[in-house]
Parts: C-alpha cells; structure tokens; sequence
C-alpha cells in the first residue's frame, strides 16, 4: 500500500513524513547519513581517498606531478581537483565528457582551494621559480545518491589529509627534478572545510544531507561549507523556492557539528593509517 | 555604501526578441532572449518551458567556470519565470561580457533579468542581484571592483525576489559567521536600489514607447 502511494504520489508521500519530523528512512531533518572514509586504497596514487555518506560513494585519488611555478606565483604549486561522474553511479548518467552536473562540482572544488586559505599553494613549492609539486585530484563518483558536493570534499580532505609526497630536489648538474624513496613529506591543512547540502521542501522544511529521492523532490538546495571552529567557506544557492533568512542560524549549527564530526573522523583515520604504515616499513 | 552607477539599455539587438546591456560602473554584460520558441526534443519538458543559458566570456574558450555560471543563471531565471505558461517550448538565453571589472556575478542576473523584461516573458517577479567583498580588515565593500574583489578575504553575491527573499546566494573565500550576516544584510538593502532602478528603466522605455505612438496617432489624424 505504502509502496504504491509512494510511486504514484512521492511529494505527498515525503510530505507525510516530513510534517511529523522524520523521513522515510528513518532520519529526523537534521540529521545527516553516516559517513565512512579509508584512506590510501590506492597504492599506485600518491594520496586516495574512498569516502561514503550512506550511499554515496566518491574516491579521490591523487598523484603529485612536477611543474614550473608560474610568472608571478614563482613559490606556488598547484591543486587541479577534476570530479566526473561514472555511468555506474546513476542510470542518469551516461559515457563521455563530463556533463553539468560534474563540471559545477569541479569548479566547486576548484573555488574552495584557490579563493579560501584552507591549503597553503606555498608549501607545494620545492624551488621557488623552478620546481613545484602539482596535485592532480581526480575524484570519482561511483554511487550516486545524493549530496555529492558533501562527499567530493570529504574525500580531497581525506586523501589531501593523507597525502605522502616524496622528498624531492632540483638536482644541480641536469636542472632536474629528481625524487628520494621515503615518503614523509606532508601537506598541513590549516582548515577543514566541510560542505552540507541542505534541501528545501515546501519552502519550509530543512533536510539536512537529503539523498537522490529527496533532492529530487525538494524545491530547492543550498550548500553551507564550514569548518569546526564556525568559519563560513560558503553558502551556495541556485535559484528555486526562497530561503527564509531567518532560519539560517540553525542550519549553520548542524552544518559546524557536522564539520566537526568530519575532522575528528579523519584525523583519526589518518592516525591509524600512519600507523599502519610505520608497523609496515619497520 | 552604495552600488557604482547602474545603467541599462534595452531592445539594442534587432534579431532577438528581447535584449538588454546592464552595466554595474565599468561591468558591462548584453544579455539577448529568444523565446518562447521550438526546443530539442531531447531537451523537452512536458509541462515547463526549458530554460538554456549560454555565458560567453570575454576572452578565451568557455570551461568549468563558465559552466557552473550558467546553471546559477539557468536555476535563477528559473525560479522567476512562469515556466508552466510555455510546456514543450524553450527559452534561450544568452549573456556576452563586454567588460569585467568585479561584481560580474550580479550584473549577468540583472541583465537577465531586464533582457527577460524586454522580451516580455512572462514572469513573477524579477531577482535582484548584488555583490558584497568582505576585506581581510572586516570592512563590507557593496558592488566591489575587480581590485577589491581580488583582495578580499570573501566575495558573496545574493539575488533577491521582490519580497527581498533570497533565490540564490554564491560565496567564495572565507569569513566569520557574525560577518556573513552582516553581509547580507547590507546586500538587502542595497537591492532596493537596483530594485528601484528596475522600475525606472522599465517606465523610461514604456514612456519612450507611448511617446512614439503619441507621435504616430498626431501624425495620422
């Protein structure tokens, strides 16, 4: 009966729910889905990242690359974040160059690293004017359930987080970038900037980190990027139903605590990831 | 604190069926509208207009930037026109910058929007789009150049309805929460004045309008 009233009605039957505080799967609107991170699946990667938000799943993966710092950012690397969508995430989806979706995301990320100091460029230099690290981010959505834009950065926290780069050198004879074997250098995030999408359903009710149905059936979204010490990275909105300025504030709160719990789960997931690697090389 | 000088010119292209040039200062974007017309049928809503937008920029071949800019247009323009009045048809928007010197965020909604006016889409309200940089001092610049916006610590557009709701807000950089608020409130009211402008230019052209058929009439009778 349910089933059947969900298929032929499903903004009534969200409705129903969401007038008495819960949703379908069982969430009251603050509450977010769980989230799961582990790092450094990809061996071959000099930084991965496999990140799930129920069931979204995004892996990041990151390989530092050598460049020539630019004209008048001579002690600048760089972060080049690329996010596409795989055909198996969604039958939405099809094969072949990004699509809209996967572009704004791109650029979403690209804006949080460029415009914000959460990452220092500076500390990707080796020698100012002739060698840099370039970290080409290339994430992957491989289930595609909603809030995409919360689980992309998770993961580039994580795999950024979790990182190990080479010590390298400009060697003197060849003007060359040449690399030793140990891996400790790393690369210190003076922020953590967490994004939480927001729908708005009815113009009234706030579903914090709504999945793919939800989204769907929600006249509008904003993301709310912040960090655990309450700075604001960004408050996106494109279009649809008003936001009520007034309820603001508390969406901010669920947005802080939510990049709290996200700090404190990858810290710690890259404190057993060390020291797993160092039971490993020891 | 004040928006630079605004200024508008509507109908300036002959082929479309609406367009308008808005200029915040030295910002300069032409928007044109073709529409409601035929749409792809791959692109077809049954019972909504579709909406395309294309932003070109100044100079250089469109990327990521100017993508994730035409679904914030696209999304926008959205949420105020009548879509259901026009199902299976589409309505074409496009915006070419003349000139970017900060707030170019703001000035494409607005150009949007009175180029939306110009066509005669139908609509229910208009959004009105500004721009506030927040400096690393703390100091809110409304309308920032592109100088002050490369400086600041953060650059927040907002676009409000006509009851001064926010459709869509855009942010970049990073600032306080106490910061963000007061932002927004400073944006708010100045709306009000590109709101106001608005009127103005739309009576200035249908007083031009009514002048010529006045013209016309005296010159038939």
């Amino acid at each position: 009966m349910a089933e059947e009233f969900k298929r032929i009605q499903p903004t009534e039957y969200l409705r129903r729910f969401v007038s008495q505080g819960v949703r379908p799967d069982g969430r009251s609107l603050t509450e977010s889905r769980s989230i799961s991170v582990n790092v450094g699946s990809i061996t071959t990667a000099d930084g991965s990242a496999l990140v799930k938000v129920g069931n979204t799943t995004v892996i990041c993966g990151i390989k530092g690359e050598f460049a020539v710092p630019g004209g008048d950012k001579s002690n600048e690397g760089y972060i080049v974040p690329n996010f596409e969508l795989s055909p198996v995430s969604s039958p939405h989806v099809r094969p072949g160059p990004p699509s809209e979706e996967a572009q704004v995301i791109s650029h979403f990320l690209s804006d949080l690293i460029k415009k914000s100091s959460f990452v220092n460029v500076e500390d990707l230099c080796i020698e100012a004017g002739k060698l840099a690290w370039a970290l080409y981010c290339d994430l992957v959505c491989l289930d595609s359930d909603g809030s995409l834009t919360d689980a992309s950065v998770i993961a580039l926290l994580s795999a950024l987080s979790s990182m190990r780069l080479p010590r390298a050198q400009v060697n003197e004879d060849t003007g060359l970038g040449e690399v030793t074997d140990t891996r400790d250098v790393k690369l210190q995030l003076n922020d953590f900037p967490v994004a939480t999408t927001f729908g708005l359903f009815d113009g009234v009710y706030g579903l914090a980190d709504p999945s793919n149905e939800e989204e769907s059936l929600c006249g509008a979204s904003f993301i709310l990027t912040t960090s655990d010490n309450g700075l604001l990275f960004g408050c996106n909105k494109s279009g649809g139903a008003a936001l009520p300025s007034q309820d603001l504030p508390s969406y901010m709160t669920i947005a802080v605590n939510r990049a709290k719990a996200v700090k404190s789960l990858i810290d710690t997931v890259c404190r057993d990831s060390d020291s797993i690697n160092s039971i490993r090389s020891s | 604190m004040s928006l630079r000088s605004l200024s508008c010119e509507q109908s300036l292209l002959a082929r479309c069926d609406g367009s308008a040039r808005f200029k915040h200062g030295e910002t300069s974007v032409v928007a044109a509208v073709y529409g409601p017309g035929d749409v792809k049928p791959n692109k077809e809503i049954i019972n909504k207009a579709t909406i395309e937008v294309t932003f070109k920029p100044k100079t250089g071949l469109p990327g990521c930037a100017e993508t994730a800019l035409e679904k914030i247009l696209q999304d926008t323009c959205e949420a105020v026109i009548l879509t259901s009045l026009h199902p299976r048809s589409s309505i074409s928007i496009i915006l070419q910058v003349e000139h970017d010197d900060g707030s170019l965020l703001p000035c494409c909604i607005n150009a949007c929007c009175v180029a939306l006016m110009d066509t005669g889409v139908p609509m229910r309200g208009f959004v009105c789009a500004v721009a506030c940089a927040v400096q690393q001092s703390g100091e809110e610049i409304i309308d920032p150049t592109l100088e002050q916006e490369q400086s600041a610590a953060a650059v927040l557009t907002f676009g409000f309805s006509n009851e001064s709701e926010i459709i869509t807000s855009h942010m970049i950089g990073q600032i306080a929460q106490e910061k963000f608020y007061s932002a927004l409130s400073f944006a708010s009211s100045a709306a009000k004045t590109v709101s106001d402008f608005y009127r103005s230019s739309a009576e200035k052209k249908l007083s031009k309008e009514l002048h010529v058929k006045e013209r016309v009439n005296e010159v038939k009778s």
